[in-house]
């Protein structure tokens, strides 16, 4: 328990220093443990694997983008748990579910994990989403983070400076996270 | 979408944050509000004519 809470930290603080596997491992992990916090929660009301699936990516697309909020003088695991129940409160207020009670649980509860995911896809679609997205934001995103490009070759390409190409994606992330939050259930 | 394409898309090119950011932004609000609020102040209600003489008045006990 402890242990996961210094690995998870230290790689949120690797992540934040710009390390991307670290970055990528902890999203993996945290993924994992939201897999299992969602899944248990959700299938109270009958929900489906996807529907928590769901959950996950709005979880870790929220966490992404106020991963500077972040105070590295406190735990991580708080920090996140704490994201977690308020996309789950979200969710569950958006679809109307009568249960206000949502309980703060004891750390054994936070810190379970479930990777079975491999099959598993959510409603999201990425493309979808980014169409909602400003023109410059889209083109930035797309290249800088679905390509791969690096800032200064996505510069080029996208006819933007350097910092305007990554002023891009930073917004263009945190409005993708705010279009899924806020999108219309089916 | 997978959450391992979304995984991968986020930790693509990733950038540093910089963790002072946050206390430097919250500072510049802060002193932004102030000069908003004193401003706001002296154009809606002006500085107290007799502020001058105000120290010399005795005080109510």
């Amino acid at each position: 328990m402890a242990a996961t809470e210094s690995e998870l930290k230290a790689l949120m603080l690797a992540g934040l220093g710009g390390e991307a596997a670290a970055y990528r491992t902890l999203l993996a992990r945290i993924g994992n443990h939201l897999r299992a916090y969602f899944g248990t929660r959700l299938a109270r009301f009958g929900r489906s694997p996807a529907d928590a699936e769901d959950l996950v990516q709005e979880a870790l697309l929220a966490i992404h983008a106020k991963r500077e909020t972040y105070d590295p003088n406190e735990p991580f695991t708080p920090w996140m748990h704490a994201m977690a129940r308020y996309k789950l409160i979200d969710h569950l207020r958006r679809r109307h579910v009568e249960e206000s009670n949502v309980p703060v649980e004891d750390v054994e509860a936070v810190l379970a994990e479930t990777d079975d995911h491999a099959g598993v896809e959510s409603a999201l679609d990425l493309e979808t989403l980014m169409a909602q997205l400003p023109d410059k934001m889209r083109r930035a995103i797309e290249s800088v983070k679905i390509e791969g490009l690096s800032v200064a070759e996505a510069a080029r390409r996208c006819g933007m400076s350097e910092s305007a190409v990554k002023v891009n994606v930073h917004r263009g992330l945190k409005a993708l996270s705010q279009l899924v939050a806020g999108r219309t259930e089916p | 979408m997978k959450t391992d394409k979304l995984i991968e898309m986020l930790s693509t090119n990733l950038e540093a944050v910089d963790r002072r950011q946050v206390a430097r932004r919250l500072r510049s609000v802060i002193a932004l509000g102030i000069v908003a609020a004193l401003a706001a102040m002296v154009l809606a209600l002006g500085i107290r004519p007799e502020l001058r003489g105000a120290g010399a008045l005795p005080a109510l006990s």
